[in-house]
């Protein structure tokens, strides 16, 4: 079994790294570096788009938390799901249109102003650490169950084998890369779903067995309100996710980018059922883990047969991997070319590249020294991340593209307001899922969506030449 | 961290976990011994009830059936640890108690040990995955599963779907050699 992971383990990484060196050839510019040449297709696209999307938070996270709670986490697919949706239709096709190399660079041009574009690349890197964190504890918790290894040993080989490949070739490298890991992951869970279920001996006696457990396993583990704040969060976040987003820009053209959401869609829920078959196949077979983190590696390792079982450990690295690279990227240009950029005008693309990749280096260093505290479990430290993406970012990026009337004031408030809400709703005693009733991502959304139009309604709105590139329709 | 997204945080953990399986003619006998790191006044352990297996328990334990699983429920002795035994039909999916709490993380301290009548080994297709031993054949585990899988007939069809995956694997890389053109600039 060793020999065959090890084996499995060295083809993927010196594939990853073909790709990458290849990648690097063709990489002259930033456009080159941070979009790809504005080169990526549908097919690919989605691929990368779900390859993102599907992170340690599933692979390890969601599939620990059927593992835990049963059947009910499903539905919070439905709220990614829908988050996608927004983003097709009202984020993607505008984001792609203005043709920006970041986020912030949008955020920046749609509201004229250089304070809100420096607000939204300092809050991404914020936010882009702590998904870092659940990255590398995933990282962490699968090296500990497989191999024994310890934690940072395998935090640290994640670090070193992302930021080369990320370093080397940029989006380009890592969207070919993405397209063959996400099809590793389709692959390796679909054909898991099977092996578990002749070890178990068929639906009929997991589903007996499961029921007997727990009653909640097969049916209402979390409550209605508590599975609608999880899916708000999701799809809110989902909808303005900024390594998301940032994959737009090196698609083709608008046509390319709805499609590749539709084609994400179509891998995700392959990959989303197998997980939920998977988590609670696994609990049949080993219903007393240590951590619900461990399922999927215990699962990996002890039941399946050893080429599945090495090509699904890779899968997991394969998502842990693809999350990372992505929002190392968004990172590395937060910095490269939403700061450096602004205080070195003049400095040319070799030298914002250069910046990038130590930026990339050096942001990836404080996630692991967090991760190594191991607070929270991985799908914990998701949502938490999700709730705050969607309170500072939903309503100045999906209001403010779809509405002229959005400011720059409105935009700051929206964003510091709501960052700060749920940040308030979670410090002060609220924490949790519908304890009271309203979860933190509900009030952080509310109160950004509610000062992004209060505060825009009573500043100096933008001037409508400017806006002429964001709204041609409706500029006169 | 948000209160329904903690996990069952388990006081007490398994330290080393010993199931010994032994084939008779009409069925198999099993003796389980767990030692806890810290022993609980009382410990407990799950057993799925598979069908047709006519689980008969001996030793310093209550059983009782509760749906489609056993709760075991017993004192530890003096060592610290929990031993008892049963008897199951002769089937090829052996239910083992699992106890409710965890084995100790990192480590692979779970035995099982398996005695078939002289002249047969378990397949190649056997969960979990047996190595010859002086007692006969032996997994180790780092927890505890639920059931032992001892396939009666040759199942091919894993060898088969382990040939399919890099079968798959070689014509996407196929695949991906040819449509990788189209797809640059």
């Amino acid at each position: 079994m060793t020999a065959t992971l090890g084996v499995t383990l060295v083809a993927y990484f010196a594939l990853i790294l073909a790709i990458a060196i290849q990648s690097h050839r063709r990489t002259r510019t930033e456009v080159d570096f941070v979009a790809a040449g504005r080169t990526i297709g549908p097919f690919v696209g989605g691929a990368v788009l779900a390859a993102t999307q599907i992170s340690a938070g599933t692979v390890v996270g969601t599939l620990g938390r059927h593992y835990l709670a049963g059947v009910s986490f499903w539905w919070i697919w439905l709220g990614v799901w829908a988050g996608w949706l927004v983003s097709a239709f009202f984020v993607a096709p505008r984001l792609r249109r203005f043709g920006a190399l970041t986020v912030a660079d949008y955020v920046g041009a749609r509201f004229q102003s250089e304070g809100v574009r420096l607000a939204t690349a300092v809050l991404i890197i914020i936010t882009n650490s702590v998904i870092l964190v659940a990255q590398f504890q995933a990282s962490g918790q699968i090296a500990q169950a497989v191999f024994g290894m310890p934690a940072l040993a395998a935090m640290l080989a994640v670090v070193a084998s992302t930021s080369v490949y990320s370093m080397l070739g940029g989006v380009r490298s890592s969207s070919y890369i993405e397209l063959v890991q996400a099809l590793i992951m389709v692959v390796g869970l679909a054909v898991a779903v099977p092996v578990l279920l002749y070890r178990v001996g068929g639906v009929d006696i997991a589903l007996g067995v499961l029921g007997s457990l727990d009653q909640r396993l097969l049916g209402w583990y979390y409550g209605p309100k508590e599975i609608a704040a999880l899916a708000i969060s999701f799809s809110f976040a989902i909808a303005v996710s900024p390594y998301e987003m940032t994959r737009f820009y090196s698609m083709r053209d608008e046509r390319a980018v709805k499609q590749a959401i539709g084609i994400s869609i179509g891998f995700q829920a392959l990959i989303g059922l197998a997980v939920l078959a998977l988590g609670l196949l696994t609990r049949v077979l080993f219903p007393v883990l240590p951590s619900e983190d461990q399922a999927s590696s215990v699962m990996a390792f002890e039941v399946l047969p050893p080429v599945v079982a090495a090509l699904l450990l890779v899968a997991m690295l394969s998502a842990i991997m693809s999350t990372v690279n992505s929002v190392l990227l968004v990172t590395g240009a937060s910095v490269s070319h939403d700061l450096y950029a602004k205080l070195r005008p003049l400095a040319d693309d070799r030298a914002r590249i250069r910046v990038n990749r130590l930026a990339i280096a050096a942001l990836a260093v404080v996630p692991v020294l967090i991760a190594l505290q191991n607070r929270g479990n991985v799908q914990g430290i998701v949502v938490l991340q999700t709730k705050f993406v969607a309170s500072f970012f939903f309503a100045p990026v999906v209001i403010g593209l779809n509405w002229r009337g959005g400011t720059a004031a409105g935009a700051v408030a929206a964003m510091v307001g709501g960052f700060a809400a749920c940040l308030g709703w979670e410090l002060t005693g609220q924490a949790g899922f519908a304890r009271h009733g309203i979860d933190a991502v509900e009030v952080g959304v509310a109160a950004s969506i509610i000062l992004f139009v209060l505060v825009s309604r009573w500043t100096r709105p933008v001037a409508p030449e400017h806006l002429r590139t964001f709204f041609p329709e409706q500029t006169p | 961290m948000p209160l329904a997204l903690q996990a069952a945080v388990a006081a007490a953990s398994i330290a080393a976990a010993h199931v010994d399986v032994t084939e008779r003619a009409d069925g198999f006998d099993i003796v389980a011994t767990y030692r806890y790191a810290t022993a609980p006044d009382t410990a407990r352990f799950t057993i799925i009830d598979l069908p047709g297996s006519e689980l008969s328990f001996s030793g310093p334990i209550d059983a009782v059936r509760l749906g489609a699983h056993w709760l075991i429920t017993g004192g530890g002795e003096p060592d610290g640890a929990v031993r008892f035994s049963y008897r199951t039909a002769h089937l090829s999916r052996l239910p083992l108690p699992v106890p409710t709490v965890p084995a100790a993380s990192g480590t692979r301290q779970v035995l099982i040990d398996l005695r078939l009548r002289p002249g047969t080994i378990p397949s190649p297709e056997s969960f979990p995955r047996f190595a010859p031993s002086a007692e006969g054949h032996r997994a180790l585990l780092a927890n505890v599963p639920s059931l032992i899988q001892l396939p009666q007939q040759s199942t091919p069809w894993l060898r088969y779907l382990e040939a399919a995956v890099l079968l798959l694997i070689a014509l996407a890389a196929l695949a991906w050699n040819r449509l990788r053109p189209l797809s640059a600039p």
